[in-house]
């Protein structure tokens, strides 16, 4: 029998996060690497720039009072439009797995918003409204939909038989929602906040660069487009994808205390 | 007694219980036994209030406790917290430790055994306070020497404090180890009803020719 003693664990588990670590650096360096062949290749800033260009025009965004104002005005309008969607979400979710009717009446209209193409309802809601409650209206609708439909699946997967089990018993609502349908949703729930978040960001840039909403990420990027200053637009990119990935891992990681009991499956 | 009168009953096309009578005694444990489909878990549903009915009279059992074929256990919570969250009772140290149950109070249900997950489900139901258990096959696909000793936890919270008790079960020996009488059921009709004194217990080939042969 194969067996391992302290020291020899912990040096496996030491090379295995070495590993963990070396496979994205090596993808990100690789990406580096075709950006740089890329930018000799085409010999013009405007249309390549060399990622050392793109780094030293980040460090400098970095240093700038707008850009951190912008930034801010960004993570704000998308967390604040990122929150509704998901309350509004949750609450149509849960009435439509408690009313049927209401489930019935409902799916046509999420499924017309879930087909509506992203770039016309920006175009529309630019029309209507102010830019900065375009941006935050257009990640509502595109957002809450697969929010919905993530959480309605989410509440369709807890077992028919724990509700008959709840409902012999005698178990209090509060009680069934507070301990077992939302402990039971938290995983799923936790997911989908996590790549709503990020896929949120990426929805509400893309109606803050079309609706030219002021002191935001989407303006700053609009702004780099007009005047071609591409390494601007790749390092403002660049920020929108890092904080994106940040706000998914931040999430994924501070949860994962909250359903350890999930590692493995229980017959109920 | 507990009487349920002129049952109907069906699935869309299929008949389960058609004008179907029957009555178990208060304080004793009555084992329906019958082979799968013969409307056993249907029948303990309709108590339950779990299933609708098309016709006939059923006694309203509420408050009633229900020992499930699977344990219908909370994953998410610790044995302790699965017994709260039924009974509202905070104190159960005791009734843990006779249960066998104290060491693993706190552990979550995925990291305790099977045969500690029936008798969490068998506490459950005898700490939830109803004058009725139903039981659906609760001892189902357990090996021999488990279920014995299950049954043995089970007749130890018996006959600590008697109750109405009704058993489906498709194994004629469980059947004669747990119940005072013995009905079996086939097609949603008695073809046998038995007392089972303990004195003079029925012999297992009357239940199994009545098994087979209705």
């Amino acid at each position: 029998m194969k067996r391992t003693d302290g020291k020899h664990a912990e040096a496996s588990g030491a090379v295995k996060i070495l590993f963990n670590m070396l496979y994205p650096l090596i993808t990100v360096g690789a990406v580096l690497l075709v950006w740089y062949l890329g930018s000799l290749a085409a010999h013009s800033a405007i249309v390549l720039p060399a990622p050392a260009a793109t780094l030293e025009r980040l460090l400098g965004l970095l240093r700038a009072g707008e850009f951190w104002r912008s930034f801010a005005n960004t993570l704000l309008r998308s967390l604040f439009s990122f929150c509704l969607s998901f309350l509004l979400a949750a609450g149509l979710g849960v009435s439509s797995r408690l009313f049927g009717v209401f489930r019935r009446l409902i799916e046509p209209l999420i499924a017309i918003f879930r087909a509506l193409p992203t770039v016309a309802v920006i175009l529309l809601l630019v029309l209507w409204m102010s830019p900065g409650g375009a941006a935050v209206a257009v990640a509502l609708l595109v957002i809450m939909p697969t929010l919905y439909a993530a959480l309605l699946s989410a509440l369709d997967n807890i077992d028919q038989p724990l509700f008959d089990m709840c409902r012999v018993f005698g178990v209090k609502r509060s009680r069934i929602l507070g301990r077992m349908i939302l402990p039971m949703l938290l995983p799923e729930v936790i997911l989908t906040l996590a790549s709503g978040l990020s896929l949120n960001l990426k929805l509400l840039v893309a109606a803050e660069v079309l609706s030219n909403t002021a002191h935001s990420l989407g303006a700053m990027m609009n702004a780099a487009k007009i005047y071609f200053d591409t390494a601007e637009l790749l390092a403002l990119t660049i920020v929108s994808v890092v904080a994106a990935v940040l706000m998914e891992w931040g999430i994924k990681t501070a949860a994962k205390p909250l359903y350890r009991w999930k590692d493995a499956g229980g017959r109920v | 007694m507990i009487e349920i009168k002129h049952l109907d009953k069906a699935y869309g096309e299929k008949e389960v219980y058609r004008d179907f009578s029957f009555s178990f005694r208060e304080n004793t444990v009555t084992a329906i036994l019958g082979e799968s489909g013969c409307g056993k878990t249907t029948l303990l549903n309709i108590l339950a209030g779990l299933t609708p009915y098309q016709a006939g009279e059923v006694p309203d059992l509420t408050p009633l406790s229900f020992i499930f074929q699977t344990d219908r256990l909370l994953p998410h919570l610790s044995v302790r917290d699965n017994l709260w969250f039924v009974t509202g009772k905070r104190e159960l140290d005791d009734d843990l430790r006779r249960a066998g149950l104290y060491e693993a109070r706190d552990s979550y249900i995925k990291d305790i055994s099977g045969g500690q997950r029936r008798r969490v489900s068998i506490l459950r139901a005898f700490l939830y306070p109803a004058k009725t258990i139903l039981m659906d096959e609760p001892f189902l696909n357990i090996d021999l020497k488990l279920k014995r000793e299950l049954m043995d936890f089970y007749l130890s919270y018996y006959e600590g404090g008697k109750r109405t008790a009704l058993f489906v079960t498709h194994d004629p020996d469980e059947a004669l180890y747990l119940s005072a009488r013995v009905v079996v059921l086939k097609a949603g009709r008695i073809v046998f009803d038995a007392e089972n004194p303990k004195n003079k217990p029925l012999p297992r080939e009357a239940l199994t020719n009545a098994l087979i042969n209705g």
